[in-house]
């Protein structure tokens, strides 16, 4: 283990974990489900769940909220069962499920009314202050709105209670790019207030820019986990240089951690992995114009880890 | 009809006695003494109006549920165009009630000729007359569901108005000038063709009328369906979200269990509307009745002390036995929405909050017990209303006691319904308690007249609550009643625990 990753153990280890999951399977047969899963999620940290559809990041989701049993293992939330203690666990999580659920006739301010009702505590001045961040007229019938402000108001009803767990799936689907901009600054905020947030996302921009450590499951096997650099398995780097006079690309070749080489006129362009040293020095002796380096983003650590 | 003491001419005798009584349920009553016109009467009549509730629900449901479910918007993507939408659905649909008549008729046919009268031509076109009749009822709703918000409402403005018009039709000849409204019921026009009845047979001119009124009316539909937006009615107008402010007015926390009933509240009101209708319409027939009760004492809708008692008594006692069954029917409306819960999402989202499923089947128990309560108690009150403006007395404390176990009988009907609902937590499980409601019912109906043993009465619902006007149930079902009330109630919530949270 690498001394960064120690450290952030180490953090990890100080914290209470609010999720708790220990050898957790859901086996559906066929290889489908989730498989052994080991797992804790902090106060007040943000974790991303990511894979391919049918990975079983839903599953996962469904066993901490109690709404599937599982075949094996077991999750606990801030220590006890969501089974035994449902009254008491339910009340401080905050649940967007991955499809939106459908309630005919009636209005947003009427749903959101009726689920308030079924919560300890809810402060209406903080339900208005979410519907207009998040700029939803609640006094609109529900199944006439669309798919993105129905997420809206799926939002407001799992932020109205200030609850200490968010468990989120799939919660951007639909979202215009301003209300995800408000969504994130929405989760940042009840992260700084110890709220922990679990949630699942294809839209891996969102995951990438606000949580703090990311589970890749695929196959119903949670393959990795960490944040994003500990993610990028090795330094990955894709490269681009411009420059300005003939160059034998043999050289490049012969260099063993470069792949995807490509040549298009004065632009060369590759992924080194691992040490930097070869590459540069090979290029040491260019006229270099502009030199570019970036790091592999989740999309590409994604498909990367996808394609093995 | 052979066994019947007095033959075929007493039974005829007996049943156009009980027919007049029963007018608003059933009619036209003809030559019951053969066998055509007995099958026709008390069959076929009452199967074509079943197919007529179901062109509705069909009605409703093929245009505005593919609506509300967005198959339409596929289904329009591929090029076809709404008018082709609602032809070829029309088609399907007559040619669905086209093999449906032909099956009745052949069974029909089946029977006349076990029992000794053969008539396949008068079998077939019985049922095969009533087809435009029938599909005129589809055509009627389709037409409907073009201007209502929702499917819901376009299937409930329906229903309400074919039993309006089915019932007004059996009484046309009793309402004087509003009996022209017959002409707008399915059912008259599909009751003019009556084959097996001697004395008449295919109405040809009411099969064509039908057939042009299908038309025309799939015409109209079309032209408001090709110009109205999807998912709302023609003179619905659409609100936009764009210009509206956000609200600012207070909000409040709403009850479950009292939230469930504000949004059944339709619902319930049609239930009770119907129930305190049937009743009032009952008791105006009273007097009617009265003249012929002693024909239709074989009924066996009094307890054995009935002879002694006065007509009156006996006659209310018929009209509160029809109290529990449509009680019993409202639970099980209620139960289609337990599921669509479950399959629209909705009990995911309730029981991941402090909601437990305890607490979820205790509410539900809540809600149909005062939905059943205000069912019974407003029919209650109506029937007593028409029995005092037409002077027939009646038995405060019966009345009391039909209200009582009126409303056990909702109870006990939720908790089997809740039973039934966590076991087999999908939309079959309401068809299998709508049987059963009806198998209830023709159990406690006629298990009396043809003497079943009491084990088969034992399986009705209704059995244990007995003739609740004219006597408390007996020890024994009262014992069956409180298990339904009680272990019933705490086997619901263990069941329920056990059954599925997502669709």
């Amino acid at each position: 283990m690498k001394t960064s990753e120690k450290n952030n153990q180490k953090e990890l280890n100080n914290l209470k974990p609010v999720i708790n999951a220990v050898n957790l399977s859901k086996d559906y047969g066929g290889h489908r489900g989730l498989f052994d899963l080991n797992l804790s999620v902090f106060e007040g940290e943000i974790f991303g769940l990511i894979g391919p559809n049918g990975s079983g990041k839903s599953t996962f989701i469904r066993l901490i909220m109690d709404l599937i049993r599982p075949t094996s293992g077991s999750v606990h939330i801030f220590g006890a069962s969501s089974k035994t203690h449902a009254r008491w666990v339910m009340d401080l999580i905050g649940y967007i499920p991955g499809e939106l659920p459908r309630f005919p006739g009636l209005s947003a301010r009427y749903i959101i009314e009726e689920l308030a009702g079924l919560r300890s505590d809810v402060d209406f001045a903080y339900v208005h202050e979410l519907s207009q961040r998040l700029q939803l007229d609640l006094n609109l019938k529900y199944e006439e709105l669309s798919h993105g402000n129905k997420q809206k108001m799926m939002l407001i009803q799992a932020f109205m209670h200030m609850p200490k767990l968010l468990v989120l799936d799939e919660p951007t689907l639909g979202l215009d790019p301003i209300i995800q901009r408000e969504f994130t600054n929405l989760v940042s905020e009840v992260r700084d207030q110890g709220c922990a947030v679990i949630l699942s996302s294809h839209v891996l921009a969102d995951i990438e820019r606000i949580c703090d450590r990311i589970g890749l499951i695929i196959n119903g096997n949670l393959v990795k986990v960490g944040t994003l650099s500990e993610l990028r398995e090795s330094k990955v780097h894709d490269v681009e240089i411009v420059c300005n006079n003939h160059f034998d690309h043999s050289k490049l070749l012969e260099i063993k951690n470069l792949q995807n080489l490509e040549l298009d006129g004065s632009t060369i362009s590759a992924r080194v992995s691992g040490p930097m040293g070869p590459f540069l020095k090979a290029i040491s002796e260019l006229d270099v114009l502009e030199f570019d380096s970036r790091e592999l983003s989740l999309e590409e650590v994604f498909f990367s880890e996808f394609s093995r | 009809m052979r066994e019947f003491p007095g033959g075929s001419k007493a039974l005829a005798q007996a049943v156009s006695a009980a027919a007049e009584a029963l007018r608003p349920i059933r009619w036209p009553a003809e030559r019951l003494d053969t066998l055509g016109g007995y099958l026709t009467y008390h069959n076929i009549t009452l199967f074509i109006a079943f197919l007529c509730v179901y062109a509705i629900v069909q009605g409703a449901k093929i245009l505005r549920g593919a609506e509300e479910s967005h198959v339409m918007e596929v289904l329009l993507s591929t090029g076809i165009s709404r008018r082709q939408v609602l032809i070829e659905k029309t088609i399907a649909f007559a040619v669905t009630t086209l093999i449906v008549t032909l099956g009745l008729g052949v069974a029909t046919a089946l029977s006349m000729w076990a029992l000794g009268a053969p008539d396949l031509y008068g079998s077939i076109f019985s049922f095969l007359g009533a087809l435009f009749a029938i599909v005129y009822a589809f055509s009627l709703t389709l037409l409907i569901s073009q201007f209502t918000r929702s499917y819901k409402s376009a299937a409930g403005i329906a229903t309400i108005s074919m039993i309006f018009l089915y019932i007004a039709n059996n009484l046309s000849e009793k309402i004087g000038p509003f009996g022209f409204v017959k002409f707008l019921s399915p059912t008259y026009y599909a009751n003019l063709t009556r084959p097996l009845v001697p004395g008449h047979g295919v109405h040809w001119i009411s099969i064509l009328l039908t057939f042009i009124l299908c038309i025309l009316l799939t015409q109209i539909s079309i032209y408001f369906f090709t110009r109205r937006d999807l998912r709302s009615g023609y003179f619905i107008k659409s609100t936009n979200p764009k210009k509206r402010i956000v609200d600012q007015v207070r909000m409040r926390k709403k009850i479950l269990w009292l939230s469930s009933l504000y949004k059944n509240r339709i619902s319930l009101v049609s239930w009770t509307l119907t129930s305190a209708a049937f009743l009032a319409m009952l008791v105006l027939l009273e007097p009617s009745v009265a003249d012929v009760w002693g024909l239709i004492k074989w009924l066996g809708v009094s307890n054995e002390n009935s002879l002694q008692l006065a007509i009156e008594i006996e006659y209310i006692s018929l009209c509160t036995s029809l109290l529990p069954p449509i009680i019993s029917g409202y639970v099980v409306q209620q139960s289609a929405g337990w599921i669509n819960e479950l399959k629209q999402g909705r009990l995911e989202i309730y029981l991941s909050s402090r909601l437990t499923w305890r607490s979820l089947t205790m509410q539900r128990i809540a809600t149909t017990t005062i939905g059943s309560s205000f069912i019974a108690l407003i029919s209650i009150g109506v029937l007593s209303v028409s029995a005092y403006f037409l002077d027939i007395d009646i038995v405060a404390f019966g009345l009391l006691r039909v209200l009582i176990l009126s409303i056990a009988c909702g109870i006990s009907m939720s908790v089997i319904a809740l039973i039934v609902v966590s076991i087999f937590p999908a939309r079959e499980s309401v068809i299998v308690l709508a049987t059963y409601i009806g198998i209830s019912y023709i159990i406690s109906y006629v298990a009396n007249i043809l003497g079943w043993p009491t084990w088969v009465q034992k399986i009705s619902i209704f059995y244990s609550f007995g003739t609740p006007y004219l006597e408390w149930p007996s020890l024994g079902n009262s014992t069956m009643i409180t298990f339904f009330l009680l272990p019933g109630a705490y086997l619901a919530t263990r069941l329920a625990a056990l059954s599925p949270k997502t669709a």
